[in-house]
């Protein structure tokens, strides 16, 4: 259908000349996600356009609408899954970065916030004013809130510290499929009981909607503590954190591993020196210091009662601030080091485990499960949110491996994140289910689910005109 | 006339090949974005900025997108100012966006001067 239409003229009609580009360069700058393969020549959308109001918006979704024409929605692009890529030619991606509003009021003890506004920027603005934003995804530094609501991820958090960005969302504003604008949701700290769509799009995976702006409860800072431990294997870390929650201990905000060989280069990049083992760091928050320091100094025994080579509350901020760097930029370790070959990722995933089978986890993948040939082969690297039982592994080769090895340890770690969905009885919490993921729900929950899923799309969105392909996992086949 | 012509096919040819080394080390970058946080160009669009550069260049050598004008275009306004290249160091992959962005400005110029056509 979009063939015959002038899609870049008509749009810059509809918003304005400045909010669309029809430029090749930018459609295939905004064609891109994190991690995903290259852009197929053939989905390099038709155009960009970045509405400035939730009426634009509508506009551009009426046209799409009315022309069956794909939308992607983009807030930076940096999703792990796909999610954002177009998987169909002749698309439109939409970019919500000119969404900037962003409003605190204390007396009623929430802030509304556009989804382009950036993360980390929205993090140090609650900051200065004394509150905490409760979420903190590694890729924050880049990415938008919104894009964070669309996949209800709290990042690096503990959920069972904090909950998940979903316990705060207020209310959201929506433009539908349809081209209608909805709000949802309350202005009252007291949140709607019974049904409340607030629910039904936060975390949605923009299958349901385009969210343009939300209302989040504010939250006090906290006081923290922070601790680390190194430890000769990472069974230990987990089995550490499996004893705070059987001690019944108040769960960190973060609990963070991070292998030895994951964090050799982020510890050289800050001076730290030799990483001694595997990493744990733990942060814990309470209303006040004494409590913080109580609860760090409680998690500094099950440290060392589980064998850590050493264990301390971390004094010093700019120890602080180096270790939990180190923590948060461990894409360092895809540096090239000195005398070392420059080392690819060659597949990795994040998943859900049930607690008490976190240590197995690390000795499974240690022991090289049977059937992933290519995996065996690869050096593999552990880090997550152990304390979330959220654990995290990649797999890199060096540069010079033959490309169709490497894409097949790739292959073969999307194979394993599904064995763990499916036989392992977790999922995935951090980054979202669908386009690349959705197979491995598909099977975990059953046709049954997957047939209400695409009954509900299809409800709201008749036309599929919506991130189509994410539901359908297109370029993502088995 | 002929040994000159294959002369010049053969410096096209390694100055492809150069690139092309560089480009493979591209497939790291991540595309978080960080780096557009600090390029004093970068204002709305991402070919304002590192990203958006390097992927044009990437995309243009690899699946012959974009005319050499419309590349050149986007990479002559780079000022060269390295922010993005210390900041990927510090915080991501350690991808050398500045020396990419130089070195494919320099072997398009040499393109250029074998003759070949910035407009395709």
């Amino acid at each position: 259908m979009a063939a015959k239409l002038d899609v870049v003229s008509d749009l810059k009609k509809l918003i304005g000349g400045k909010n669309v580009s029809g430029s090749l360069f930018e459609r295939v700058a905004y064609g891109q996600d994190a991690i995903a393969p290259d852009l197929p020549v053939e989905n390099i959308p038709i155009a960009v356009a970045k509405p400035d109001s939730s009426e634009s918006l509508a506009k551009i979704i009426c046209y799409a609408n009315d022309n069956k024409i794909p939308v992607y929605v983009h807030g930076s692009g940096t999703s792990f899954k796909g999610s954002a890529c177009p998987k169909r030619s002749q698309s439109i991606v939409v970019d919500t970065g000119n969404y900037k509003q962003l409003e605190i009021n204390e007396d009623d003890f929430y802030f509304e916030v556009g989804a382009g506004v950036n993360q980390y920027d929205l993090e140090i603005f609650l900051q200065k004013r004394g509150f905490l934003l409760p979420m903190n995804v590694g890729s924050k530094h880049g990415s938008t809130i919104g894009g964070a609501i669309a996949v209800n991820t709290i990042g690096h958090m503990v959920d069972s510290c904090i909950g998940k960005i979903i316990d705060y969302v207020m209310a959201v504003e929506v433009v539908l499929p349809n081209g209608k604008i909805i709000e949802t949701g309350t202005k009252s700290i007291r949140r709607p009981a019974g049904i409340d769509l607030t629910r039904f799009f936060v975390g949605s995976e923009g299958l349901f909607g385009v969210i343009t702006k939300m209302r989040i409860r504010l939250v006090p800072m906290p006081k923290k503590a922070y601790v680390a431990g190194f430890f000769s294997k990472p069974e230990d870390i987990a089995r550490a954190f499996m004893k705070i929650y059987k001690d019944r201990l108040p769960a960190p905000l973060y609990g963070e591993l991070l292998g030895k060989n994951t964090a050799a280069a982020a510890f050289m990049e800050r001076g730290l020196g030799e990483p001694p083992g595997d990493m744990a760091i733990a942060t814990t928050i309470a209303f006040s210091q004494d409590e913080a320091n109580r609860q760090a100094n409680e998690i500094v025994k099950v440290f060392q009662a589980q064998n850590a080579i050493k264990a301390y509350v971390v004094e010093s901020p700019e120890e602080q601030s180096a270790l939990w760097d180190a923590r948060d930029f461990i894409t360092n370790r895809l540096q090239k080091q000195e005398g070392k070959p420059r080392r690819l990722r060659a597949g990795g995933f994040e998943v859900g485990v049930p607690l008490s089978r976190l240590a197995e986890f690390f000795s499974y993948i240690k022991s090289g499960p049977p059937g992933y040939p290519a995996l065996s082969e690869s050096e593999v690297m552990f880090y997550g949110h152990v304390g979330a039982s959220g654990p995290h592994v990649s797999w890199t080769v060096s540069e010079d491996t033959p490309a169709e090895k490497r894409i097949q340890s790739i292959r073969e770690a999307r194979r394993l994140e599904k064995e763990f969905s499916v036989k392992w009885e977790g999922i995935g919490g951090e980054v979202g289910q669908t386009a690349s993921r959705i197979s491995a729900w598909r099977e975990k929950y059953g046709e049954n689910a997957y047939a209400l899923l695409s009954m509900l799309k299809a409800t709201v969105d008749p036309n599929n005109i919506l991130n189509p392909g994410n539901l359908e996992g297109e370029g993502y086949e088995d | 006339m002929k040994t000159e012509n294959s002369e010049i096919e053969k410096r096209r040819s390694e100055l492809t090949d150069l690139l092309s080394d560089e480009i493979d080390l591209l497939k790291v970058c991540q595309k978080c974005k960080m780096c557009l946080r600090v390029c004093p160009l970068y204002t709305d669009w991402y070919t304002e900025g590192p990203v958006g550069r390097i992927l044009a260049i990437y995309y243009h050598f690899n699946y012959g997108i974009g005319t050499k004008k419309e590349l050149a275009d986007l990479l002559f306004t780079c000022t060269t100012c390295r922010k993005c290249q210390n900041l990927c160091k510090q915080m991501a992959m350690g991808v050398k966006t500045t020396d990419l962005i130089v070195k494919a400005r320099r072997i398009l110029v040499e393109m250029q001067s074998l003759g070949e056509s910035v407009n395709g």
